[in-house]
């Protein structure tokens, strides 16, 4: 296959891992059957198994597979637990909110943050930084503040 | 993001750098200590030289601040970007003043020593 493009984003081919996919907690039908756990996108309950939650890359969500996701995932996934527990309704909900810094070129970056509510239209943390914008702040965000930050999460420190 | 969000990603960015500030704080603090003990007033002494320099050094922040990040100027474009360089050059300049400006008391003869 040939075609133009401006920008190209390649995704290498990913799924849940394999004992997630070979369990009846796989989605059964839909965009994401037989790869991703079978989740609601705003409560991350389980679709079939409402004592089972989702949270992170393993969920079948249409965005998402990002640190940014996961931390916004974590309280709402907490309430809900904690409200199928006490037998209450589930109130918290995910607005699918997500953070990609891209990086356009060795120097600088886009800030693009974006969630489920419009289309998935744009939801900037802070007015001042255009998305669509490259910006040199980006860039230094993305190069050297974030990497020590993902590890922080990885090893349980933040 | 939050603003405690992007609090906590720059602290866990400055943690491997915590050394180099407080060594550079406790030289400072040892410099001004030192000046003091010779009679150095910060109110009381002018130096229009160390405020030059240091005006010099904050200025070069617009050069190797966007160097010592793997960038060059030509990509600080947005009205964020010249903000927070800005910001860099200023903060450059009042710590170089706060180093030269003892130093400048210290190196000429009109203290008592």
């Amino acid at each position: 296959m040939i075609a133009d493009y401006n920008f190209i984003h390649v995704v290498p081919p990913m799924s849940a891992h394999d004992f997630v996919k070979q369990s009846a907690l796989i989605a059964q039908d839909g965009p994401f059957r037989g790869e991703w756990l079978d989740v609601d996108i705003y409560t991350m309950q389980h679709n079939r198994y409402p004592e089972v939650f989702g949270i992170g890359d393993v969920i079948g969500a249409p965005i998402n597979k990002t640190a940014a996701s996961v931390k916004a995932q974590a309280p709402v996934v907490e309430a809900n637990l904690l409200a199928v527990m006490q037998g209450n309704p589930l109130t918290a909900r995910h607005n699918g909110y997500t953070s990609c810094p891209l990086i356009t070129g060795i120097g600088k970056a886009m800030l693009v943050e974006f969630g489920y509510e419009d289309n998935f239209a744009f939801m900037p943390s802070f007015p001042f930084i255009d998305p669509t914008d490259e910006s040199w702040v980006t860039w230094v965000m993305k190069d050297r503040m974030l990497q020590p930050a993902y590890y922080a999460v990885l090893e349980g420190r933040a | 993001m939050t603003i405690t969000g992007s609090v906590t990603i720059l602290m866990f960015a400055l943690a491997p750098y915590i050394w180099f500030i407080v060594t550079g704080v406790v030289m400072v603090v040892g410099l001004h200590l030192l000046a003091y003990l010779r009679g150095y007033q910060i109110a009381h002494h002018r130096s229009l030289f160390a405020i030059l320099l240091a005006a010099l050094v904050g200025l070069t922040a617009f050069v190797w601040v966007p160097w010592l990040t793997h960038s060059t100027l030509g990509y600080v474009a947005t009205v964020f970007d010249w903000v927070a360089l800005t910001g860099a050059a200023i903060a450059t300049f009042v710590v170089a003043l706060i180093v030269l400006h003892p130093l400048s008391y210290l190196i000429s003869d009109r203290h008592t020593d």
